[in-house]
């Protein structure tokens, strides 16, 4: 069903129907498995794991790792210093240096690297709630106080384990790189207008969450 | 928690939902020691030669404990006697049943340790947690050590027809894209009973029988022993030794 007219991609009429169930396939696959709670909160004990190692190396604390994973802990890679030399070193990396430092740190004397590394290994993450409405400041504050009570560490360690954040999705943006559909006369007209499908439009709507994450009890 | 809490489905791409039966299995799932096989890879090196072929000892686990469960369902339809603490052996033996299986088992059988076996390790991993457990993998132990008296139980697990090979070919050819390996589990287990205490397929199952036995001769020559993995887990192997000390190496 692809043609290009006036030097664009479109999609010829009798394919509207192809398109609607694409972007509800889409819409289905962001909130069923992209951005599924649990994946959400292991990603995020992961990118916790690797701030915290950063925070470590920053204060002079020993970590183990491989050299090129090393290297980004120590350094802060922008785009003014990614030169060939970085490039390469970051060829090196892969799913396997994060996985086998994950597995030296749990053993790490410092207990927020250690036991946030021993969660993605076990499997045993945090609990997560998800909301139409932002997260309330006072649940917030008092499961943060729960944590630096019952592990005895500081606010900004319990923050290691206690966080909220938002995911977001939209299905169809008809405000760029729109699909546009080719009639049958010739002209060209965007998905969402040419589409009887009623939930065409909502679905460029944004659909904006809310997170809030912290350990079972 | 509350008790629904753990009634957690895994959704299979081979099987569709695979349900957790009871919160006895869910309790062995969630133990770090079998959470590591989401991290060991089911077919090796395989990947070097079929891309697809990423699955891990994770998803076969519970893909044969699914197939146990259909089966111990059709026995019994069919007046097989199995108890409860029958069933929960078995469904717990064949979820661990590789248990034991280290990083790329078969080219490391040799270099990680000497003269034991995975089947043998999966038993010491059993009796840790049977420990654990306060003695509930009792019946499993001795099903899968095949100390048990009722003979089919063990051959559900460890036979030339069990669980665990229905499950692999199935699993191997999906995910290696082999599709003249795949067979038809459903088939084959709706076809089995039980007579001389023994596990046996009815008659019209034949065909099914000469279908599996044929993807099974064509995996082992067409993935499982293809030359390029051969070649692969021979390097990974040497690699090993060469690591352990130069005297001990190249020998064959």
């Amino acid at each position: 069903m692809l043609n290009v007219a006036d030097g664009g991609l479109v999609i010829e009429e009798k394919g509207i129907y192809s398109v609607e169930k694409f972007l509800v396939a889409r819409r289905f696959m962001y909130w069923q498995v992209y951005l599924h709670k649990t994946g959400i909160v292991a990603e995020q004990i992961l990118i916790n794991v690797l701030r915290r190692a950063k925070e470590l190396q920053a204060d002079g604390l020993e970590l183990e790792g491989s050299e090129a994973l090393l290297f980004f802990m120590k350094n802060t890679i922008d785009q003014t210093t990614f030169s060939d030399e970085v490039l390469q070193t970051f060829s090196e990396l892969d799913d396997i240096d994060i996985l086998s430092a994950i597995k030296k740190w749990q053993y790490h004397s410092d207990f927020v690297l250690s036991q946030l590394s021993r969660m993605i290994l076990h499997r045993e993450l945090l609990n997560i709630k998800i909301k139409d409405k932002p997260i309330n400041e006072l649940k917030f504050a008092n499961h943060l106080n729960i944590i630096k009570e019952r592990y005895k560490i500081s606010n900004h360690e319990a923050a290691y384990f206690v966080f909220t954040g938002t995911i977001q999705n939209r299905a169809y943006d008809d405000e760029k790189e729109n699909i546009n559909i080719l009639k049958a006369t010739g002209k060209i007209v965007d998905v969402a207008r040419a589409s009887d499908h009623l939930n065409l439009k909502a679905l460029s709507q944004t659909v904006t969450k809310h997170y809030i994450c912290y350990p079972k009890e | 928690m509350s008790d629904t809490k753990k009634l957690k489905i895994f959704n299979d791409p081979i099987y569709g939902f695979i349900r957790i039966p009871n919160e006895h299995i869910f309790n062995l799932i969630a133990e770090p020691v079998f959470q590591r096989l989401r991290r060991i890879s089911q077919m090796g090196l395989s990947y070097l030669v079929y891309p697809g072929a990423h699955h891990t000892r994770f998803h076969h686990a519970l893909g044969s404990m699914h197939l146990m469960q259909q089966a111990i369902q059709i026995l019994r339809y069919k007046d097989v006697v199995i108890t409860e603490e029958e069933a929960n052996g078995l469904l717990t033996a064949i979820l661990l049943h590789d248990i034991g299986h280290g990083p790329f088992s078969h080219a490391m059988e040799h270099s990680i340790v000497n003269g034991i076996t995975h089947e043998q390790i999966s038993l010491a991993f059993m009796e840790s947690l049977n420990n654990k457990f306060n003695g509930s993998l009792t019946c499993a132990i001795e099903i899968f050590k095949g100390t048990y008296p009722k003979k089919f139980l063990n051959q559900l697990i460890s036979s030339q027809l069990d669980m665990d090979r229905m499950d692999y070919l199935k699993r191997d050819s999906f995910y290696t894209g082999v599709a003249e390996g795949n067979i038809n589990a459903e088939r084959l287990i709706t076809m089995l009973n039980v007579a001389d205490g023994g596990l046996v397929i009815e008659e019209k199952g034949i065909y099914s029988i000469e279908n599996f036995l044929n993807a099974r001769r064509l995996m082992y020559w067409q993935v499982y022993l293809h030359k390029t993995v051969v070649a692969a887990e021979f390097m990974l192997i040497h690699t090993l030794r060469r690591a352990q000390g130069t005297k001990r190496s190249m020998k064959g």
